[in-house]
């Protein structure tokens, strides 16, 4: 399975980061793979990570689901902006449909 | 626009040594690549004298940007996958991103950065955009002006990324205008001035916010900003404004890209940044 970056916030704990993870500055914070515990989650917020690698499940589960309404909500809040115009609600409605449809793929 | 103001933002950042993060061979690269009868292997010979930013070329030409069978091991395949054109910006970008990579912000801009590179990039290729490595280059650069705020205004620029998903805000450019009297594009323009970028590039920066201001450059100012606006839809957006912009559907228009074309772009461009690595 190939690696997927995803946002750290919404993973459960025991997810398997699957590549090494470095702080802004490039210095190694932990070596993967190694399963997130909520001290590990601390560590990497605190050194201003927002995005891990973990594996890509084309299989669906909990935890994609997760991920997946993760995206919508975040997705949604930066579309906000857009208006209800015509022109504005057509793009928004093919930004969220094309973007779902590529997300639902990837965790199926 | 007030004169002293922006002066003294420069004059800060330049305090801040903002230029000697550029190393010393870059202006040896810039020059060589000014001169017009450069090669490719010259110039990774001239890079390869700096250990830092060989390593950082080739992070970069391995972190997604570009589509490889296979990862790259040598500067020289580096140099070779990235051309002659896009490297000018990416030797500008990549150390001062790097050397300010702590500094609250600037880890998001260059994610953001790199994204929109990638989508001005597939859109320029789509549309038939006459340069498409130039394209590549502005997308890199169109937001250089956020990191010499977050640099040299840490208090502004953090301010601005306390508020970022506000919906009681307006844009970063118009909210940087407002209370600062100049934008994240003005002094992009004038970071990319000083280093000699031609002069379509300093457009495609300057009025990426505002295409419809831009008389020489504006298709690649309209493409830089809907790269720009393609990076926010898909998740990597600006540290200190969250929001896709209106003004999007009237940049669309301007360069006749249709549903169809745009769901094709997106959908490429979500999986690029999908692969790109941290
Ligand atoms: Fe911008
Ligand atoms: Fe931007």
């Amino acid at each position: 399975m190939k690696p997927v970056l995803v946002r750290l916030e919404p993973l459960t704990i025991g997810t398997v980061i699957v590549s090494d993870v470095a702080d802004p500055r490039g210095r190694l914070l932990v070596k993967a793979p190694v399963p997130l515990d909520e001290a590990l989650k601390d560590l990497l917020r605190q050194h201003g990570v927002r995005e891990v690698f973990i594996e890509d499940r084309r299989k669906g589960g909990e935890e994609s689901e997760k991920v997946l309404q993760s995206e919508r909500e975040m997705l949604l809040r930066r579309l906000a902006f857009l208006g209800d115009g015509h022109a504005e609600k057509a793009l928004k409605t093919l930004l969220i449909e094309t973007i779902e449809k590529f997300y639902t793929e990837l965790t199926e | 626009m007030a004169d002293e103001d922006y002066h003294e933002i420069f004059e800060n950042f330049e305090r801040k040594n903002g230029f000697s993060a550029v190393p010393e061979v870059v202006s040896d690269v810039l020059f060589t690549l000014d001169s017009d009868r450069a090669s490719l292997g010259e110039i990774a010979e001239i890079i390869k004298r700096d250990p830092g930013l060989s390593a950082n070329i080739m992070k970069y030409a391995n972190s997604g940007a570009y589509l490889l069978s296979k990862s790259l091991s040598s500067v020289d395949q580096a140099i070779r996958v990235i051309g002659m054109k896009p490297l000018k910006g990416l030797c500008l970008a990549i150390p001062v991103f790097e050397r300010y990579g702590h500094v609250a912000g600037v880890r998001e801009t260059w994610l953001h950065s790199r994204a929109t590179s990638m989508a001005c990039s597939i859109l320029a290729k789509a549309i038939k955009f006459p340069e498409p490595d130039v394209a590549e280059t502005a997308g890199l650069l169109h937001d250089i002006g956020k990191l010499v705020l977050a640099v040299a205004t840490a208090k502004f620029f953090q301010s601005q990324i306390m508020i970022a998903d506000s919906r009681d805000r307006d844009a970063d450019w118009r909210q940087e205008k407002r209370l600062l009297g100049f934008n994240h594009c003005f002094i992009g323009a004038w970071f990319a001035r000083k280093f000699n970028l031609p002069q379509i590039l300093i457009e495609g920066i300057l009025w990426h916010h505002e295409f419809e201001k831009s008389s020489y450059g504006r298709d690649l100012a309209c493409l830089t900003f809907i790269g720009d606006q393609m990076a926010v839809a898909v998740g990597k957006e600006h540290p200190d404004f969250v929001f896709v912009e209106p003004g999007i559907v009237r940049a669309l228009n301007h360069l006749r890209i249709d549903d169809r074309l745009l769901r094709e772009v997106l959908t490429e461009c979500l999986g690029r940044v999908a692969r790109m690595a941290a």
